[in-house]
């Protein structure tokens, strides 16, 4: 019994560290294949440009209405919370932290992961069922180069703009939503408000973005060129390459948060 | 999605340039709030900790901020010290004689330092001068001396003023050094004794309401005893003023004798009403002269008590005679001798001794 359970944790434990050393195989070839765009941009740049109007431009509406809403709520929260202890001051540092600090890059990653990380494992996943990935090689061109690194380098400048348009729509759209319920002078909260923000803020939601948006490229792009040749495999690749992006996109922010705060 | 696939570049170019704008615009905003370009003047300050102090804590004049704190270090005096930032518009404020007075949020945690100026605005530090804070002796001299003046919040100012009242009275050279916390330990003290009263007190009137022991409730048995007695004495009264009332009835009926059996056996009142009357009458004489003759031996008692005391004499005397004739040696066998009179006077007579 002792030797079956033993022969089982190490069979997983080899496949799971295969797994990884083949991630780190397509990791390594991906980042080679990224100093070589430039090179390669005439074909790649469409790709890359359709990647950024999928998973930027398309949802720029989503991205604003969570914006404007999480904004309004926290100053509408924070006015009441904080103005019973007379700490209304302490409202432009919460919104500094939580929209700017956290939630901006954080929301982005996990809308991305929805709309594009699923889009892109399938899309790649259904190119291998029907063989497209076969054809491509056949013609010497490398799916990595003109498949994986523009949508990678897509996701990344779709996460960083989503990030900046999340973190301007926030701030001032929930001064709008909440100006129908706290009247506060557009000219006093920006004031205080940029009183309290740092560029080291700005700075630590834009590298969380940038490595969110490649973490989350990389792992759609990985899951989708891991389907073998079943059309159902697709889907619990697709699975995979969610669940593994939401683990990594938190343990990221975790560990960049650390980070930020002991530098 | 055509047409969105048509200008595809001008969408994304588009998307992406806004977002830029916004950003550069955002980021200029934030350089000329925070006044990332305009010239600075670093000055030093000393603060007794680093509690809720930071690296971008601001020091403001009049509540507006005038600068930052951009770095603290403990130096060997186990004090902190700090530089801050003025920017040149305020570099004026920062006179000789100023102190720094920071006050912690106790909500944020964070410290809110307020510059106090000094009593000369035309003798401006020089950059690089040192301004200490309120809670370290230079600071603490400076506020002591009037040169500044703290302007904080009203419970800071009670705070720091309590918290002086409290060092002068705990100082060492004080005579009265301690004497708050004695007044205290006293009030301890006398209150706990108090309570302990108050616990014997109840317990008293614990034990005077049982009754089950028969030294328990002798206070109310007592106070019951004497309802009962005034009860008692009440109804005495009652009866004593009821027997009153009947004998003035009968004193008047006896004066003015109008009942029916009286009219029918007497109607002339000369046999039985008269006589009566006649009697009481001389009775009432007789007592009248009794009560004079009794003044009068009362006012001669001195006179009378005199003649009784020679009168006692004189007996003794006599008494003392015979006795000599019935004992002269011819006759019998002489006068005896007399023995002492009691001093108390309860013996009367002389004791003999045979």
């Amino acid at each position: 019994m002792l030797v079956q359970i033993a022969d089982s944790l190490g069979k997983r434990f080899a496949e799971k560290t295969s797994d990884f050393r083949e991630f780190l195989h397509f990791f390594g070839e991906s980042i080679r294949q990224m100093f070589l765009f430039a090179r390669q941009r005439q074909v790649a740049t469409l790709v890359l440009m359709r990647q950024i109007l999928f998973t930027g431009f398309e949802a720029l509406t989503l991205i604003s209405l969570i914006a404007a809403a999480i904004g309004g709520l926290i100053i509408i929260e924070g006015h009441l919370v904080l103005g019973d202890f007379g700490q209304g001051q302490l409202l432009n540092v919460i919104l500094v932290t939580v929209i700017v600090r956290e939630l901006s890059s954080l929301l982005v990653a996990f809308i991305i992961i929805a709309r594009s990380g699923t889009a892109i494992s399938t899309e790649l996943g259904n190119m291998i069922v029907n063989h497209e990935i076969e054809a491509l090689q056949s013609i010497g061109i490398s799916p990595l180069s003109y498949l994986v690194v523009p949508r990678v380098f897509g996701v990344v400048a779709a996460m960083l703009t989503l990030t900046i348009y999340f973190n301007i729509i926030g701030l001032i759209g929930g001064w709008a939503v909440s100006y129908a319920f706290f009247p506060i002078g557009l000219e006093d909260f920006y004031t205080g408000l940029l009183s309290e923000l740092q560029v080291v803020d700005v700075f630590s939601s834009f590298t969380k973005s940038i490595i969110f948006g490649f973490a989350i490229g990389t792992i759609a792009c990985y899951q989708g060129m891991k389907v073998a040749f079943a059309s159902t495999e697709v889907p619990q690749r697709t699975i995979k390459a969610v669940v593994q992006s939401l683990t990594w996109v938190i343990i990221l922010d975790i560990l960049l948060t650390t980070a930020f705060y002991v530098i | 999605m055509k047409f969105k696939f048509k200008y595809t570049n001008r969408i994304v170019g588009a998307f992406i340039l806004v977002a830029l704008g916004m950003l550069v615009t955002s980021v200029v905003l934030i350089a000329i709030q925070q006044k990332v370009f305009v010239k600075k003047y670093t000055f030093k300050a000393r603060f007794l900790d680093a509690e809720g102090l930071s690296t971008s804590t601001p020091i403001r004049f009049k509540g507006y901020e005038i600068g930052r704190i951009i770095s603290f270090r403990l130096n060997d005096e186990n004090m902190i010290d700090a530089d801050f930032t003025v920017v040149e518009e305020y570099r004026t404020k920062i006179v000789e004689n100023s102190a720094l007075n920071k006050a912690k949020n106790p909500i944020s945690g964070t410290s809110t330092i307020e510059l106090l100026q000094g009593p000369d605005p035309d003798r401006i530090l020089p950059e690089g001068g040192l301004i200490p804070a309120i809670d370290i002796p230079e600071g603490r001299k400076l506020l002591d001396e009037g040169l500044v003046t703290k302007t904080g919040d009203v419970i800071s100012s009670m705070l720091v003023n309590t918290d002086r009242l409290l060092e002068n009275l705990n100082r060492d050279n004080n005579e009265r050094a301690g004497a708050l916390f004695r007044a205290l330990v006293n009030l301890a003290d006398a209150s706990e004794k108090l309570d302990e009263t108050m616990g014997m007190i109840t317990l008293t009137f614990e034990r005077l309401n049982k009754d089950n022991n028969p030294q328990d409730g002798a206070l109310f048995r007592s106070v019951n005893n004497l309802a009962n007695l005034t009860e008692q004495l009440q109804t005495t009264v009652t009866i004593l003023n009821k027997t009153l009332a009947s004998s003035d009835s009968l004193l008047t009926a006896y004066s003015k004798p109008e009942g029916l059996a009286v009219k029918l056996a007497d109607p002339a009142g000369e046999n039985f009403v008269k006589p009566i009357r006649q009697t009481l009458d001389n009775l009432n004489v007789t007592l009248r002269e009794a009560t004079e003759l009794l003044a009068f031996i009362n006012s001669q008692q001195p006179e009378i008590s005199g003649m009784i005391s020679e009168g006692k004499t004189t007996l003794n005397s006599a008494q003392k005679t015979l006795e000599g004739i019935n004992n002269n040696p011819l006759i019998r066998g002489g006068i005896s001798k007399e023995s002492e009179q009691d001093v108390q006077g309860t013996k009367q007579r002389p004791k003999h001794t045979k």
